[in-house]
């Protein structure tokens, strides 16, 4: 195993040796679906993420306004979860901040897989000096303390979504780039991968169309895994005050709420029951995905 | 105005007496008082303003006077002064037998020095004794001071918070006295307490001076300062009652409802009216489309400061109506007002042709949010997103990143609007002039960086800041709000909710508009 | 042997170098800068002051001189002073790093320990409770934001049962004791390192569960177990030596990142450790400060990789330099 290495031991375990699948997506489908815990959380993501689309349209109230007195607790106005500080709708907060939480979380993965794997890819496709130079980046990007980093990355250059998305992305490729290589050294020297080059495929065809295809399943594993993780990294740091105030996202809502705990403990309890039920969701569903694409493990 | 001050001088010692003698027991001596700090960056107020350093400076050293209940200005160091006939000299006499706390004697050649150290280095140094153009010391315990034209505020800067008189043995030697090793290290101060421990990442612990120039003053033996960060730790400590006094205790509303309910502890929001921590809206008068009134004056009927006070501060802040807090001695409710109406503020702008456009929106602009008060200025600034919202204006908040950064923006004038606060000081020479002088349209913050210039205005604060007269004087300040609030240089917010928590124990309250930026030589504690 | 760690070492500090170039270089060419922070700090100078100050921190010199002297001194062991503090960078890490390593040290210990047992009695018996819950924990320790799980304890503990102090190390009295002392800490540690193990635990309950599996499955334990030798020393004789080995190694390396481990949680229960030292600074753009802790907590990184690397060997001499 690879000592400098952080990833949790799912992903870690996930980039075992996989013949060439005969009919990949099905198969996996039927493990999946027999995996009750994931079918669970498969069905938590879907229900969060039609609320957070179609919600804000049905339930109408401005997260922004302030409709009833700061601090109502649940149940004792016609705001069901109450209100926050500033006499807001929890509820409405809930439902809006949903859709920024998780747009933050997506985009965040997008970004650390894009990277992860560009790099991974090519150190591990072309090796010898590319891979060195791209293996030193990668370690230069473990070392720097992640949290920190971030932070001041979006408190340099202003705390809004993009700059939020992008610092988290800058941060987190690494595992993902380290993975890939690994895929890609073991799945370049297998049979097929050497047909094809001996029938004249070119460089851009064995990574695009021929390894990375077959290095996929434990990318998708950590692809999902990664959403959960930004987050829960995004929620960190709006909680840090690092959030973007025009949008209003549960990490946020904590945040802000804290300051008035011995008051209203509800403020900051129901966003965060949202970021827990939304991340579990997405960590049922990996583990689910990575037990369907790698049935040997699921015996366990 | 000197001459007021001082014939009213008998009758509020007088009064402070009277209330003396009515508390049920007889000072004692002696106890430990524990207050606290959320950090300093030095003991000596002479080079930084603020209330973090401010509250245990002005017990370590001592200024020429104090100031009492109702802005009487008392004797301290000085033991009597005199106003020549043209105001422009002043000579003050020092207590004798004063020293600091090394046991050297106390000068007038260390008062000379303190003012000249303040003059150069203090934010307010110029604002306070700008006008003082020689200082002499005719002998140890004499000082006078010359001025170029009359300063009415001059006698209430030399108290100790604004002034405090240091050992010129120890600070003249030629280092920068902002960052002076002495400021923090082996501080001698001249007040009623010395330094006994100072770790700031621990606590501060004060104790009694014994060779203090006031006998059987102060009476506690120690004040300890413990750096208590967290709010919600702030709170929990405050309501068990192991914080025995809290000034500036940074507690929100609905911990004052809290606190109130808990036993043998009070909440006062007196003794802020001297600092007077006014918030307000500061718009970029330069441009579109601030640069036109009836857009300010939609924005006044529009954004309802009263439902701010009320309802997000809980009703414990006074709603703004001027530069002035309405404890500054100054304060005039005269002014006009526009009262909260929607109807009111879209026509304003229909007819300033600032109509809904295409898009559906009339105009928007960038509302910068500092980071050094965010308990009141992130909520105005979401209120004030969400009440615009409702007239088609888009309002996109910008949270500084740091201090810094909107300084930089703010006093660079690249800015559309932003959230700010402002301390009166109590002398409006010092604290609101700034604001509204023509001149003072400068890149430094806290200036005149929205850009407002008004001859009337100018006029009238000439006059105001020369004038003797205590009622002439008023009636110019009086003048002087109504045209802010006719020209609405800035959109007031409520004003700042600052909070004194105390516990029972604690007999003579510091009571003075400076509250806890006054000296403890006679709180003691009950018990 | 020494060869390869020689080479290892020849590149950390180049990763080291590399990380303090781009740092600094970042944080300069961001907008604002620390003399505004100061002079707002101060209410307000004249332009002059601003000038004079620039000169006094260097910054009216080209980004690369900068560069070039800030490296010489790192060189000689100096970060610099702290432009909100005005004393040195070094004696400010040095200050707070103990109640971080504090913190983190106890957290670690007792996520290990706790994981390790979990993950091991859970692995031999894979259909038990105590499995389900090494399952049920290490979910939610993964999926729950730390600072939440450290306000819900706070709610729970220090409010609702108010039996643990809310923030802080110390209490405000001077302790009259050493003991005391140290009983006072130990009463303020309780929370925020319950609330950081609780994360760990999650990890190590399952790292361990995970690798004791893969152990019973290779094929000496299997022998031994067919030679007939008693199962629970098979077990502890042979498998927990192997499956403690990745514990070891992520143990080291999650150590290098304490800092950025700890910052959430210090922040929820303002532990005067290094990360609110390095939140404050982010704040006050106390930028001197900031590229210290930056380039401190790499150089923990490197170390700790470092040292990982040589315990790993000891415990397992089969391993190559990879």
């Amino acid at each position: 195993m690879s000592v400098t290495d952080t990833t949790p031991p799912v992903a870690a375990t996930a980039g075992k040796p996989l013949p060439k699948p005969v009919s990949p997506s099905r198969q996996v489908w039927q493990m999946f679906r027999q995996n009750h815990s994931a079918m669970i959380g498969l069905f938590i993501l879907f229900a969060i993420i039609v609320i957070s689309i179609i919600g804000p349209s049905l339930y109408t109230v401005s997260p922004r306004d302030m409709v009833w007195m700061p601090l109502t607790p649940p149940g004792q106005s016609e705001y069901l979860l109450g209100t926050d500080y500033l006499g807001r709708d929890l509820l409405a907060g809930l439902i809006n901040g949903g859709r920024v939480t998780i747009t933050i979380g997506f985009s965040a993965a997008v970004l650390t897989i894009l990277i992860g794997v560009t790099i991974g890819a090519l150190a591990g496709f072309f090796g010898g000096r590319i891979d060195n130079v791209l293996m030193r980046v990668t370690e230069f990007f473990q070392v720097l303390p992640n949290l920190l980093f971030a932070m001041v990355v979006v408190m340099l250059f202003s705390p809004s979504l993009i700059n939020i998305a992008i610092a988290i992305g800058i941060v987190s490729w690494t595992s993902t780039a380290r993975l890939t290589r690994a895929e890609f050294l073991k799945i370049r020297e297998m049979d097929y991968v050497k047909a094809e080059r001996s029938i004249g495929a070119g460089n851009a065809r064995l990574i695009w169309k021929v390894i990375l295809p077959n290095a996929a399943p434990p990318l998708i594993v950590v692809a999902a895994l990664s959403i959960g993780s930004a987050i829960l990294f995004e929620a960190g740091l709006s909680f840090l005050g690092l959030s973007d105030p025009n949008a209003m996202s549960w990490g946020r809502m904590i945040g802000d709420n804290r300051p008035y705990i011995l008051d209203s403990s509800w403020g900051v309890t129901f966003p965060g029951i949202a970021i827990f039920l939304t991340v579990l969701a997405i960590s049922l569903v990996g583990d689910g995905l990575n037990d369907a694409i790698n049935p040997k493990l699921r015996q366990r | 105005m000197l001459d007021t001050f001082l014939k009213s001088l008998p009758v509020a010692l007088a009064a402070t007496l009277g209330a003396a003698s009515l508390a049920q027991a007889e000072p004692k001596a002696g106890g430990t008082l524990t207050a606290f700090t959320s950090g300093y960056r030095t003991l000596n107020a002479a080079v930084q303003s603020g209330a973090a350093t401010g509250a245990p400076a002005s017990q370590i050293f001592a200024g020429l006077v104090t100031v009492g209940t109702d802005y009487a200005i008392e004797p301290y160091l000085a033991e009597s002064w005199e106003v020549s006939e043209d105001q422009l000299t002043v000579t003050f006499d020092l207590v004798d037998g004063a020293t600091f706390h090394d046991g050297e004697p106390i000068t007038g050649e260390d008062v000379k020095f303190s003012m000249e150290v303040v003059k150069a280095n203090h934010p307010f140094g110029q604002n306070m004794f700008g006008h003082v153009t020689s200082i002499d010391t005719p002998e140890a315990d004499k000082v006078v001071l010359h001025l170029d034209q009359p300063v009415p505020g001059l006698l209430m800067s030399l108290q100790p918070l604004l002034m405090p008189v240091l050992p010129k043995h120890i600070y003249d030697d030629g280092q920068d006295m902002k960052t002076h090793p002495r400021n923090m290290e082996n501080v001698v101060g001249s007040g009623p307490f010395m330094v006994e421990e100072n770790d700031p990442t621990q606590r501060l612990t004060l104790v009694k001076y014994d060779d203090f120039f006031i006998d059987g003053r102060p009476y506690l033996d120690k004040i300890v300062f413990p750096l208590i960060k967290d709010p919600l730790t702030r709170v929990l400590m405050l309501e068990k009652g192991e914080i025995d006094y809290a000034p500036f205790a940074g507690v929100r509303p609905n911990d004052a409802t809290r606190l109130e309910k808990a036993d043998g502890v009070n909440v006062t929001t007196d003794g802020y009216g001297a600092i007077g921590y006014v918030h307000y809206l500061e718009l970029n008068l330069r441009e579109k489309p601030f640069n036109d009134h009836a857009v300010r004056e939609a924005l006044a009927h529009a954004i309802d400061t009263d439902f701010l006070s009320k309802v997000i501060f809980g009703g414990r802040t006074q709603p703004g109506t001027g530069p002035l807090h309405t404890g500054n001695p100054f304060y005039s409710a005269d002014v006009p007002m526009y009262e909260p109406d929607m109807e009111k503020a879209a026509a304003l702008l229909d007819e300033a042709s600032y109509s809904v456009g295409d898009d559906g929106t009339r105009f928007s602009f960038v509302l910068d949010v500092p980071s050094w008060a965010p308990a009141a200025h992130v909520p105005m600034a979401e209120y004030i997103q969400a009440q615009l919202a409702k007239l088609n204006i888009t309002v996109e908040l910008r949270k500084a990143p740091d201090f810094g950064t909107w300084v930089k923006r703010i006093a660079s004038w690249d800015y559309d609007a932003t959230m700010n606060g402002s301390f009166n000081y109590p002398d409006p020479t010092i604290g609101v002039h700034r604001h509204f002088d023509c001149d003072n349209i400068k890149n430094v913050i806290w200036s005149n960086t929205q850009g407002y210039c008004n001859e009337e205005m100018d006029k009238l604060l000439d006059a105001a800041a020369v004038e003797t007269d205590m009622d002439a004087r008023k009636a110019l300040y009086a003048d002087i709000q109504k045209m802010a609030q006719e020209d609405l240089v800035f959109i007031y917010m409520p004003q700042d909710f600052s909070a004194t928590v105390y516990s029972d124990r604690i007999g003579n309250t510091p009571a003075s508009p400076f509250g806890a930026l006054a000296p403890f030589t006679d709180v003691y504690l009950e018990e | 042997m020494l060869t390869g760690l020689l080479r290892k070492l020849a590149n950390a500090v180049l990763l080291l170098f590399a990380v303090l170039v781009l740092n600094f270089a970042l944080i300069h060419i961001a907008p604002g800068d620390p003399v505004e922070a100061l002079v707002g700090e101060m209410g307000g100078a004249t332009p002059e002051l601003i000038a004079e100050l620039r000169e006094s921190f260097g910054l009216d010199q080209p980004l690369y001189v900068q560069i070039g002297h800030y490296l010489g001194r790192v060189l000689q062991g100096d970060l610099g002073y702290s432009t909100y503090y005005d004393q040195p960078v070094t004696h400010l890490i040095a200050e707070r790093i103990g109640p971080t390593l504090l913190l983190v040290t106890v957290a670690l210990l007792w996520a290990i320990v706790i994981g390790t047992i979990l993950g091991v009695f859970s692995a031999q018996r894979r259909n038990s409770w105590i499995s389900h819950l090494v399952t049920v924990l290490s979910l939610a320790g993964f999926s729950a934001p730390v600072f939440w799980i450290g306000i819900m304890l706070i709610l729970l503990l220090s409010v609702a049962y108010p039996i643990l102090p809310i923030s802080g190390m110390t209490s405000t009295e001077t302790a009259t004791s050493t003991i005391g002392y140290i009983l006072d800490v130990a009463h303020h540690l309780v929370l925020p390192a319950l609330t950081l193990g609780l994360i760990y635990l999650a990890f190590y309950s399952r790292l361990s569960r995970t690798s004791m599996l893969e152990v019973l499955e290779t094929d000496y334990v299997r022998t031994a177990r067919a030679k007939g030798l008693p199962k629970r020393l098979v077990i502890y004789k042979h498998a927990l030596r192997n499956a403690v080995l990745p514990v070891v190694t992520f143990a080291g390396l999650q150590f290098g990142q304490v800092i950025s481990g700890a910052v959430l949680v210090e922040t929820v229960f303002a532990w005067p450790g290094l990360g609110t030292l390095a939140f404050e600074s982010i704040l006050r753009r106390d930028t001197p400060t900031l590229l210290g802790i930056l380039f401190f907590s790499a150089l923990m990184v490197v170390v700790m990789n470092l040292l990982t690397d040589v315990i790993y060997r000891r415990i397992d001499p089969r391993i190559k330099a990879t």
